[in-house]
């Protein structure tokens, strides 16, 4: 019973804060941080983006199932260096609300065929094939259900040059990996020999869950304005003016949603965000000052180690040693 | 915590004064609760802002993030935050103490990566594949690098402020034992 660990008697170290040590690891904070700040900054200077707004804009409010038709205006005011990432963005849109978040299946989106009612549930309300109850099955219930894949973004776009030339992209790496590689597949059914997807009303096979629009915009974003990367430019984009063809299907009016494009180049921090160079910079600046704040009282008014003079005060005695 | 021990045995009986903190109320009143409580209120807007920010824009890959990686990011930001939060307020550093403190920031690593990998796919398919994600992305490191600092140099300057400069009964007795044995 008289272990060290049972009568609270193990070795123990009491650090105790000097001025060496903590004025040294401000200073050390600064000289760390705020390299680190600048070069941050400089990467997010370095990014060229171009965002334009289209709806309110150039664009209706479209009334579904009809599309409203325009062209947007954009200026690349330099050279984007490939590859250029082309975005649209939405703001005032919740995807980050609780009760859509959970709206989805993911058993579904995995292929699975008739996943049974506890993996459809929190679909609830898109969940029911016309004039179907759903109990589970692909005869019943929507597959994929789920508002957030009931809601899916639907305007397409056209990038052309001045002269009228398109410019060429693609979707392919827009998605996370490992989201195209385990989350989503299309059920048997709706594959046709070759394991490609077939559009079949009475089966009920309406969305390619493979196709990686789809799988962007099942990636719910985490705030209100939120941007989803919908194509990617494999060569230079040339400064000048582009026209952007948009068939907007998607209507946001209603909530006073926003749509905007954006075409942006990435460094190694990624796209632009100030933010992270200017929060290390601060950081960095309150070491140095703290750190000089501390060094110039210690020099002008040292304290020694072991001054017993504050002991005295206290006790206002002198102790009993 | 239960550990803790803010001088051992022997000080204790060798010096009663130590004990006139107690029945002065100096270490829990008011004032240390409303400390405690804006502490608290600075912690909470700098752990979630910071990291909340980072991750807000697109990767180098061009690709978004979204919201579980920021949620992850903020989280992980959190644990090793109150993890040198408490570092910073433990007296003395026994051997169950390491392993509680540190051993609990290796657990979530561990737990973390462990939830997010195929085994749990079905269980939470949410989870899937985002901390991997979250380390290939320098926004993520930066992020979990500056948010402890920015939290907790307030506490930090504070505590040397403090025990430097106005010291406690026991602070002076333990810095002047220490003095004597060199």
């Amino acid at each position: 019973l008289d272990t060290p660990f049972r009568q609270q008697r193990l070795k123990a170290w009491q650090p105790i804060l000097t001025p060496k040590w903590v004025i040294t690891t401000f200073f050390v904070g600064a000289a760390v941080f705020i390299p680190i700040g600048v070069a941050a900054l400089l990467a997010s200077r370095q990014v060229i983006e171009v965002t334009q707004q289209y709806y309110p804009g150039v664009c209706a409010d479209p009334s579904p199932p009809s599309t409203s038709n325009c062209s947007l205006t954009i200026t690349v005011p330099s050279t984007m260096k490939a590859p250029v990432y082309f975005y649209y963005q939405l703001e005032n849109y919740y995807q980050n609300h609780r009760r859509y978040i959970k709206s989805r299946s993911d058993q579904q989106l995995r292929g699975y065929a008739n996943v049974g009612y506890s993996s459809v549930s929190d679909c609830d309300p898109i969940l029911n094939r016309p004039n179907k109850t759903c109990d589970g099955t692909d005869a019943n219930c929507i597959n994929p259900c789920g508002l957030i894949a009931w809601s899916v973004f639907n305007d397409t776009f056209a990038l052309k040059s001045s002269a009228g030339s398109a410019l060429s992209w693609d979707s392919s790496g827009i998605a996370w990996k490992s989201d195209v590689d385990y989350k989503f597949k299309n059920r048997a059914e709706c594959l046709d020999s070759t394991g490609a997807f077939v559009y079949n009303v009475t089966n009920g096979c309406f969305q390619d869950v493979t196709d990686e629009t789809f799988i962007v915009w099942m990636r719910t974003a985490g705030l209100p304005t939120f941007r989803k990367l919908h194509k990617i430019i494999r060569s230079d984009v040339a400064a000048g003016t582009y026209t952007v063809d948009i068939a907007a299907g998607y209507p946001v009016g209603e909530f006073n949603g926003k749509k905007s494009v954006i075409l942006s180049t990435t460094t190694w921090i990624g796209g632009k965000n100030d933010f992270i160079g200017i929060v290390y910079l601060v950081v960095g600046c309150v070491c140095f000052a703290l750190g000089a704040l501390f060094l110039l009282k210690h020099l002008i008014a040292p304290r020694k180690l072991g001054d017993t003079k504050y002991m005295l005060q206290q006790t206002g005695a002198e102790g009993n040693r | 915590a239960t550990l803790d021990q803010d001088t051992n045995l022997d000080i204790a009986m060798q010096y009663p004064q130590l004990y006139k903190s107690g029945q002065k109320n100096t270490a829990f009143n008011m004032t240390v609760f409303f400390g405690w409580l804006s502490s608290g209120l600075w912690h909470s807007l700098v752990v979630f802002y910071v990291p909340y920010t980072f991750m807000e824009g697109a990767a180098p890959s061009g690709q978004l993030q979204g919201m579980w990686a920021m949620g992850t990011t903020v989280y992980s930001a959190l644990i090793i935050t109150i993890t040198l939060k408490l570092a910073l307020t433990v007296s003395s550093w026994t051997w169950p103490v390491h392993l509680a403190t540190w051993g609990s920031v290796v657990v979530y690593l561990v737990f973390l990566m462990l939830y997010s990998s195929p085994l749990f796919l079905n269980a939470a398919p949410d989870m899937f594949s985002v901390p991997l994600v979250c380390l290939h992305l320098p926004a993520f490191w930066l992020a979990l690098i500056i948010t402890p600092v920015f939290t907790l140099f307030p506490d930090f300057a504070w505590k040397y402020i403090r025990t430097n400069y106005f010291p406690s009964e026991k602070n002076a007795l333990l810095e002047e034992l220490r003095q004597e044995k060199k």
